[in-house]
């Protein structure tokens, strides 16, 4: 685990490295969730979606990031402002170690229950996604996450570049439909 | 606590977060509806309103009521950055179908105009015709209903003034040989794909001048060909296919007015000309001396908070120079001033409104 780069090392290609983060940061927020007394009495799911919650905000504003600071700036203050959003409960936060107040400021401008509110409505269409087939999960995160061609799917895939492309366009149809189902 | 498993999930989960959040975009983009960057004030900008304009028997028509990024991202790579939140109340939706010429349809989805700015979003769909090229590029001019040229853009290296030469017969325009680029008003022109698949195409022309744009009551956009540079060539996708959009510019546009600004002082090496700030950024055009080198940061504009704006070269001719500054009526402030750095020493230039 490496929490002393800059996160400009965490960039390649004008975008953040979202999966070599959580490797190194995953522990780091465990530590600062373990020290809020609201959160002391979590389940490993809360506090695993709190930590997913945390990456998904940094990435959402990864264009507001000072390149030249380190993540830890900004991960506690992302964190507990989640924790609060979350929990919000009418006693003040409590943490055991000091946050500095530098840190909220870097983040107050980071939409945080906005993203959450987003995330919360998208779960359905997350759910139907996961209904899908392995085959047709892969080429949508393969098309929208990684920004594959369908060409280059089709190649790793072994599927012709056509089929890919009505794969694409069916579960394309089938999100439409379950998100206006819900209205989103 | 097992965290590698925990990591793995977290993993799993973010993809496909971040997955359903670019398709959401791409949905939006794609609808032209409220993404929130888009949200604009429909109240101060009028609708558009289309009509068809038929050129010649040769060229199909768009008809018109006006690279794969991976993250859809509105900060444009070159040209001018568009500053969505800053002008959410200034840039015009366009209301508009497709228009197919053969496979491709072309529409506008967006249009900013101002004395120094002319952006153009164009939206292309390839859904008939899958397109397998990255950074594909239009060639294309703008004109307004007095024939005056706002843009021309023929990356038909070659013959670059080949098509510039087919629209002058078609309107019968004169085409001088010599400096017939002497006629066109734009003097940075950039082309910026925003998102590119297999099944769309966004762009923005992004057009300056250093002479203020006309006032127009409507702008006509031809399409002349769809292709992609393979090794400095032209190759075209299009099939001899053209299109033509047209708007009918508001009143917003047309009677729009600028920040006029004087200097209270020169310098031995700077001499202001003119200078003014639209509704979309700031030009100022000026006598340098002495002023060697990359511009941008050797004449800075500064408010009176300290901020600092560096220059882009619009244009140079000799000694006179016009330069462009990312500042807006709705950001300036009362006060501002040039610095300006030559030889290792900076002139402090104050500005005045006229």
């Amino acid at each position: 685990m490496n929490t002393q780069n800059q996160i400009k090392y965490y960039i390649s290609n004008g975008e953040l490295d979202i999966e070599a983060i959580i490797r190194n940061y995953t522990v780091y927020i465990h530590k600062i969730i373990s020290n809020i007394d609201t959160c002391k009495n979590l389940s490993t799911e809360d506090i695993e979606e709190i930590i997913d919650d945390t990456f998904l905000v940094i990435w959402k504003n990864s264009n507001k990031l000072d390149k030249d600071k380190l993540f830890t700036s900004y991960i506690a203050g992302v964190t507990k402002n989640i924790v609060k959003a979350k929990y919000r409960q009418n006693r003040e936060l409590i943490m055991h170690n000091n946050i500095e107040d530098f840190e909220n400021l870097l983040v107050s401008d980071f939409n945080i229950e906005e993203i959450l509110s987003v995330k919360a409505k998208n779960r359905m269409i997350q759910n139907q996604l996961r209904k899908l087939k392995n085959i047709d999960r892969q080429i949508f995160i393969m098309y929208y996450y990684y920004s594959m061609k369908t060409k280059e799917i089709s190649q790793k895939l072994g599927l012709r570049d056509m089929t890919v492309r009505t794969k694409l366009h069916r579960i394309r149809n089938k999100i439409k439909e379950s998100w206006n189902k819900n209205g989103l | 606590m097992d965290y590698k498993r925990m990591e793995n999930n977290i993993i799993e989960n973010i993809k496909e977060e971040i997955a359903i959040l670019n398709f959401q975009k791409e949905e939006n983009l794609s609808s032209s509806q409220t993404e929130k960057e888009l949200k604009f004030s429909i109240n101060k900008i009028a609708l558009f309103i289309f009509s068809l304009t038929i050129i010649s028997s040769g060229c199909i028509l768009a008809i018109n009521t006006f690279k794969k990024t991976d993250n859809i991202n509105r900060k444009y790579a070159l040209g001018r950055i568009i500053n969505l939140n800053e002008e959410k109340n200034y840039i015009g939706n366009v209301n508009m179908e497709y228009s197919y010429s053969g496979d491709i349809g072309i529409k506008v989805n967006n249009i900013i105009l101002s004395d120094n700015d002319l952006d153009i979003i164009l939206d292309l769909d390839f859904s008939k015709k899958i397109l397998n090229k990255n950074s594909v590029l239009v060639n294309y001019i703008v004109y307004d209903e007095n024939n005056n040229i706002y843009s021309y853009g023929d990356c038909n290296i070659l013959d670059r003034s080949k098509n510039y030469r087919k629209f002058c017969r078609d309107m019968n325009i004169n085409y001088q040989k010599e400096n017939w680029r002497d006629n066109i008003y734009a003097k940075s022109q950039a082309q910026n794909n925003l998102l590119e698949t297999d099944e769309r195409l966004i762009t923005q022309l992004a057009i300056k001048s250093d002479k203020r744009l006309p006032n127009s009551k409507k702008i006509f956009i031809r399409i002349f060909d769809i292709g992609y540079l393979d090794n400095m060539n032209f190759s075209s996708i299009s099939n001899n296919n053209e299109w033509i959009l047209e708007i009918n510019i508001p009143d917003e546009y047309y009677n729009r007015t600028n920040i006029e600004l004087d200097a209270i002082n020169s310098t031995k090496h700077f001499e202001l000309n003119s200078a003014y700030i639209t509704n979309t950024s700031m030009t100022l055009i000026a006598k340098l001396q002495g002023v060697e080198g990359n511009i941008s940061n050797k004449v800075i504009v500064v408010d009176e908070n300290g901020k600092e704006y560096e220059s882009q070269l619009i244009y140079r001719n000799g000694n006179l120079f016009t330069l462009a500054f990312d500042i807006k009526k709705s950001t300036v402030t009362n006060k501002l001033y040039i610095k300006v750095l030559s030889n290792d020493e900076f002139e402090k230039i104050e500005l005045v409104r006229k």
